[in-house]
C-alpha cells in the first residue's frame, strides 16, 4: 500500500465520517395502513438462506447497508445491541448488505463485530423489490409480515423508544394478546 | 462555513425550521480512490473525480414531510445554470462502457437519491455531482416541497474542491 493511498484514504474517512454526527435516536415512522413487506430471500455469510416468511410471527427488523456507507457504520453498533436485548425475546434482525461480497464484508466484520444474520444482495435485486431510495433504510416488520415503521438515515436503535416500541409491537400481536377473554 | 485544517477541505452548513443541509468538499484524489475501491477502473473513476463532488447530508429536522428532486435543484456560476447530474444520468454511460455490475451498484447508492421523501427525523447522506471542474465557484439553489409548497433556498460562494497545489 502506498503512502499516497494511505493519505487519501485516511482524508475520505476524516471527510466522511466527520459529517454523520449524531444519528436521530427514538424516531421512527409508523406506516398506516400496514402495507405486506416484499418478499426477502437471501443467503447470509455462512450460506445459510434465509426468507421473511421463516420469521413468521416475530418483529423482524430489515436494515439495508453498505460498508462503504458511513451512516451505515454509525448505527450498526447499535443494531447489535438492540439484537442484544431484544433477541432472547424473539426480536429478529437482518442486515441486508447491498453488492458487496463475503469476503470485504467478512473482513468489515472484524472492526465491526455482529453476529445477527448479514444476508448478501449481491446483485441489489432483493433491494429493488423494496421501497428505498437511499441506505441505510430500515424497516421494521410486525408478526403477520407488514411493514410497521421505517426509518431513512441512521438511528440508536436501542434508544429506549425505540426497544418500546418494539417490545410494544410483539405484545400487540402476541397469542396471548387476540385470545378471547 | 468551516475549513479542516488539515485536510483544507470546507464543509458549508445551512439550515432552516424544517431542513438542514450539509456540503463537504471531496478532492478529486477521494473521489478516485472511493471508486476505485469499489470496482470502477482508472478512466471511469477519473472520469467522476473530474467533477464537482460534494459529500452531502441532508435532514428533516420539522414535523412535516419533505420531498427533494435534485433535478430542480441549480449550480449557477460561469460555466452556467445546471442541475445536479443524478445516478440516472450516469448509469446509462456505465452501461455502454460495460462498467462491472458491483462498481455499478456502489455508485448508484453511493450517490444522493435523485427524489426522495423524508419523514421529520429522516436523513440521509450520499455524493452529490455537479457538471462543473474542479475549484469551480458557484451558487446553489435548493428547492424542496413542503405541506403542497414549492419551497426555495439559495447557496452563494460554494466552491468545487480542487486539486491540492505543491
Amino acid at each position: 500500500m502506498t503512502t499516497m493511498y494511505r493519505i487519501t484514504m485516511g482524508l475520505i474517512l476524516v471527510t466522511l465520517l466527520a459529517g454523520t454526527g449524531a444519528a436521530d435516536t427514538g424516531m421512527l415512522t409508523g406506516i398506516e395502513p400496514r402495507p405486506e413487506a416484499p418478499p426477502l430471500e437471501l443467503g447470509d455469510l455462512d450460506g445459510r438462506e434465509h426468507t421473511l416468511g421463516d420469521y413468521r410471527g416475530q418483529v423482524v427488523v430489515v436494515n439495508f447497508w453498505a460498508t462503504w456507507c458511513p451512516p451505515c457504520r454509525e448505527e450498526l453498533p447499535s443494531l447489535q445491541r438492540l439484537w442484544d436485548t431484544l433477541g432472547p425475546e424473539g426480536l429478529v434482525v437482518l442486515g441486508v448488505n447491498v453488492g458487496e461480497d463475503a469476503d470485504r464484508i467478512f473482513f468489515f466484520t472484524a472492526d465491526y463485530p455482529v453476529d445477527f444474520p448479514l444476508l448478501l444482495d449481491l446483485d441489489a435485486n432483493a433491494i429493488d423489490t423494496w421501497p428505498v431510495r437511499g441506505i441505510p433504510t430500515t424497516f421494521v416488520i410486525d408478526p403477520e409480515g407488514r411493514i410497521a415503521y421505517r426509518a431513512i438515515g441512521a438511528r440508536e436503535f436501542d434508544h429506549p423508544d425505540i426497544v418500546e416500541r418494539l417490545r410494544e409491537l410483539r405484545r400487540t400481536h402476541s397469542p396471548e394478546a387476540t385470545m378471547p377473554e | 462555513m468551516h475549513t479542516d485544517a488539515s485536510s483544507g477541505l470546507t464543509t458549508w452548513t445551512w439550515q432552516d425550521r424544517s431542513l438542514s443541509l450539509e456540503l463537504a468538499q471531496l478532492l478529486p484524489d477521494q473521489t478516485r480512490a472511493f471508486f476505485r475501491g469499489r470496482g470502477f477502473d482508472p478512466d471511469h473513476a477519473e472520469l467522476v473525480a473530474s467533477h464537482c463532488v460534494f459529500q452531502t447530508i441532508l435532514r428533516n429536522r420539522g414535523d412535516q414531510a419533505i420531498k427533494i428532486e435534485l433535478h430542480r435543484w441549480n449550480s449557477d456560476g460561469r460555466e452556467g445554470s445546471a442541475p445536479p447530474r443524478t445516478n440516472r444520468d450516469w448509469q446509462a454511460t456505465w452501461v455502454q462502457e460495460e462498467v462491472a455490475d458491483a462498481a455499478r451498484i456502489a455508485f448508484r447508492w453511493a450517490l444522493f437519491p435523485g427524489e426522495h421523501h423524508f419523514e421529520p427525523s429522516d436523513w440521509l447522506m450520499g455524493m452529490i455531482l455537479f457538471d462543473l471542474p474542479p475549484a469551480t465557484p458557484f451558487e446553489l439553489t435548493l428547492r424542496w416541497r413542503e405541506d403542497g409548497e414549492t419551497h426555495e433556498a439559495r447557496l452563494p460562494d460554494l466552491r468545487c474542491a480542487g486539486e491540492p497545489s505543491g
